[in-house]
């Protein structure tokens, strides 16, 4: 069975189910007297391959949309943060719904992608919007949804 | 961890271990395809303070006799004795390694997506042929038009001086790129 607490002079730690918490991450933790902020509740990556882009012939843009769910409800928005392919250019937007929002390099024109983040239904929707997307290629957005405010 | 993936086997989306428990559920729920990539076990190992010294602990072991009987004590209570031995760490895992752009989802695993054996360049004269071997059928872009290859063999014929760029895009294979030269 795996070691779930520690104390030690350094704090409080307690590890999640099946997690040895002597060498468990960030990610395996519930609990940790060194974070100023929570642990992760979860972390992913989606892709947004050329395909994926649908074109909007009356506003001339291409866009597309991905629903991504995390399996349980928030009371509150929890904090969402992401990086795409790696260049962390998304900045936190606390208006919601926009909890993770920034502009993003997608080519030779800039486009955006969101988190649009709905609380109570266990799903976010990434959307994307982009003057130039076909010239993009394919990228990834990793993210990351702290547990907050559960 | 969870592999999310599109009709072609397309890995679309992961989240990565630890899994939250109520996920698998929702996606249920939502016809979602995915497939569950369980982390891999690792071997349990002795812990080790911060300046690689190995620890141990103290625990209670009963004292047995030559035969592996426990010895008693006067009022009947099996005999312990105080021993060190090493601190393990286990439950130990690791995740498995997924990538969007090397694997793809066949038949309900995970598989690693098979590649187009193209030169990335070449060179032609004038009148000379080169044929490419190609999945059946091959959607390919020559310079960025699209053109379906049936037959799986993509002739090339130097007719006048030029280069174009041919990629090979026909998921679940790797993107490839060559670059013809026509001298």
């Amino acid at each position: 069975m795996a070691n779930r607490v520690l104390v030690s002079p350094d704090g409080l730690k307690i590890s999640r189910p099946g997690r040895d918490v002597l060498t468990a991450d960030a990610r395996g933790l519930l609990f940790s007297s060194e974070y100023s902020t929570p642990p992760a509740y979860l972390t992913g990556a989606t892709w947004v391959g050329r395909g994926d882009w649908v074109y909007n012939a009356e506003l001339y843009y291409w866009s597309f949309s991905r629903t991504i769910y995390y399996g349980r409800g928030f009371a509150n928005p929890p904090l969402v943060s992401g990086m795409f392919n790696n260049r962390d250019i998304f900045c936190n937007d606390v208006t919601f719904p926009y909890y993770f929002a920034g502009d993003v390099f997608i080519g030779p024109e800039t486009g955006k992608v969101y988190m649009n983040f709905v609380a109570d239904r266990g799903s976010m929707q990434l959307q994307g919007i982009s003057y130039a997307a076909l010239t993009t290629g394919d990228f990834a957005v990793e993210y990351v949804i702290m547990e907050s405010n559960a | 961890m969870i592999v999310e993936y599109g009709p072609s086997g397309q890995i679309i989306h992961v989240v990565f271990d630890p899994v939250p428990p109520g996920l698998v559920p929702v996606l249920v729920e939502n016809g979602r395809p995915f497939i569950e990539v369980p982390p891999k076990p690792l071997p349990d190992i002795q812990a080790t303070d911060e300046n690689g010294t190995f620890l141990f602990e103290t625990v209670e072991q009963t004292v047995v006799d030559d035969n592996g009987v426990p010895v008693l004590d006067d009022a009947g209570e099996p005999v312990v004795k105080l021993v060190e031995v090493p601190l393990m760490l286990t439950g130990r895992v690791e995740s498995v390694k997924v990538s969007f752009e090397d694997n793809y989802v066949d038949q309900g695993a995970l598989a690693l997506r098979p590649s187009v054996n193209l030169p990335t360049e070449v060179r032609l004269g004038i009148g000379e042929t080169y044929s490419v071997e190609l999945p059946k059928p091959c959607r390919v872009l020559v310079d960025g038009e699209p053109l379906t290859i049936e037959e799986g063999i993509l002739e090339l014929q130097g007719e006048m001086p030029a280069e174009y760029l041919i990629r090979v895009d026909h998921f679940p294979f790797k993107p490839a790129t060559m670059k013809v030269i026509v001298e």
